[in-house]
């Protein structure tokens, strides 16, 4: 059974699918390709609603579907990466706006057109009920908390997997968000931001995608001597927003080498405004936040040695410090960043290298949360969030 | 894959197509560093311009030795 798309979307705001098929693995790029539809929010009450009599809460004024297991969607027109352009224009009649996640996701479709091929009555007849799950953000201290304790389920349930995605990138404050455990959505060559930003990450001289610990899972490695990801200038800082940055990486470089992990900035000497990580010579984790007269860092007290994975979560209190935990608890000493102003500069968020440092290191997983000035949790519930964190995707690596 | 640290100017004239714009280059410029699949034609010219083949551990073990301080990283 067929349906225009357009009709059953009048109305909707927000739709993102995952540019994976079936198994989870695929990249649909080509007419007759599926791939689930994951998320829909407020429904016009002229169309799913009063059709289908599947909208059971209301909120905020509209409609929110209900979540429910994931549907199948056929691509009934042309919409691969490399045709973004004949794409918008083949949905320039929008009323909905479609994301996609992985190798869609840089594109913000509208009036897609497709047939499902699933009725949305329901399971009846045996068939597969349509999914949608509610656009409504989630604190970033109340998600991922079941990932880690159903890792089999994880990797073995497809809906569960891309429903855990949506939790994932459905984030309140979440503005930047790569997850290379999820896989590259056979786009090898780019990383790509799951937040609402859609930042689009190239990556250069050829990072390799490998097996995660945990079956099923990816993580990208950097292997030290030319390999990085560029996203361009983007994510400056004011001075005044609090700032999360939470990374899962393995470190794969000698000891006593510099390994570049993350960066925007020109350099790494005092002066430049910017911010980095990276594991130092003396084999420590460190954060660094710069204005352009004054530095502070924050590091890891015992070396992080050649093959040891960390989930480091950097918490940035403009008003009074930065603090770091490593793998879900608190570790030395918060430095004061109140003095610091702002770290904006021209240079490009890279992954993997600064000027001519570059780092051997395996890339799980990496967020980027800003908050309001003064909004940053308390200390209390940031423990618990990178707690928390960890936790639920530790599994995937191993640990 | 292969890693063939030289002299820029020598490299680009092998390998015209390659995306220089963002391969690793020595503090001066005047080096670089690709990845290639290597054949035994390719590595004797390459040999006789004075270009190094890497394997993936060595390129590395060179790029950061101490000695290369100043050359490919300050």
């Amino acid at each position: 059974m067929s349906k225009d798309v357009n009709k059953l979307l009048t109305g909707a705001r927000d739709v993102v699918l995952a540019a994976v098929d079936q198994a989870g693995n695929a990249n649909p790029a080509g007419v007759g390709d599926t791939f689930p539809l994951l998320h829909l929010d407020y429904v016009d009450e002229q169309s799913i609603q009063s059709d289908e009599k599947k909208v059971s809460i209301t909120e905020g004024g509209g409609n929110v579907l209900q979540a429910g297991s994931i549907a199948s969607v056929n691509v009934k027109s042309l919409c691969g990466a490399g045709a973004a352009v004949q794409s918008a224009q083949k949905f320039k009649n929008a009323n909905c706006n479609i994301y996609g996640f992985g190798a869609w996701q840089s594109h913000k479709l509208t009036n897609f057109l497709m047939n499902l091929e699933t009725p949305i009555e329901g399971k009846k007849g045996g068939k597969e009920l349509l999914a949608f799950s509610s656009e409504k953000m989630i604190r970033p201290d109340e998600t991922l908390g079941n990932l880690g304790q159903a890792a089999d389920a994880y990797a073995a349930d497809v809906a569960y997997r891309l429903n855990n995605i949506v939790k994932n990138i459905r984030q309140e404050n979440l503005v930047f968000a790569v997850y290379p455990y999820l896989g590259n959505f056979a786009q090898a060559a780019k990383l790509y931001d799951a937040s609402d930003n859609r930042f689009l990450g190239t990556l250069y001289n050829g990072p390799i995608w490998n097996a995660a610990p945990l079956a099923g899972y990816n993580v990208l490695t950097f292997d030290g001597v030319n390999d990085y990801a560029d996203f361009g200038d983007i994510l400056n800082g004011d001075g005044l927003s609090d700032r999360i940055i939470e990374v899962w990486v393995t470190i794969k470089g000698a000891d006593g080498t510099n390994i570049i992990v993350l960066e925007k900035i020109q350099n790494l000497a005092t002066g430049n405004p910017g911010f980095f990580i990276n594991r130092q010579p003396d084999n420590k984790l460190y954060f660094c936040l710069n204005d352009s007269a004054t530095s502070a860092g924050v590091g890891l007290g015992a070396p992080v040695l050649q093959g040891t994975t960390v989930h480091m979560f950097i918490a940035i209190d403009r008003d009074t410090k930065t603090s770091i935990y490593f793998n879900g608890s608190t570790v030395g000493s918060s430095v004061a960043t109140s003095g610091i102003g702002s770290d904006a500069n021209a240079n490009s968020l890279l992954i993997g290298k600064v000027q001519s440092i570059y780092g051997n290191f395996n890339l799980g997983a990496l967020r980027i949360y800003n908050f309001a000035s003064g909004n940053l949790p308390n200390d209390a519930a940031l423990a618990a969030m990178a707690a928390r964190h960890y936790n639920a995707e530790k599994a995937i690596f191993g640990l | 894959m292969t890693y063939f640290i030289g002299s820029l100017e020598t490299l680009q004239q092998f390998f015209p197509a390659y995306d220089w714009e963002h391969a690793r280059k020595s503090l001066d410029g005047g080096q670089a560093v690709i990845e290639k699949e290597i054949t035994a034609e390719l590595e004797a010219q390459l040999t006789a311009e004075n270009v190094f083949i890497f394997t993936y551990e060595q390129a590395l073990d060179f790029l950061n030795d101490p000695v290369q301080a100043g050359v490919w990283f300050e």
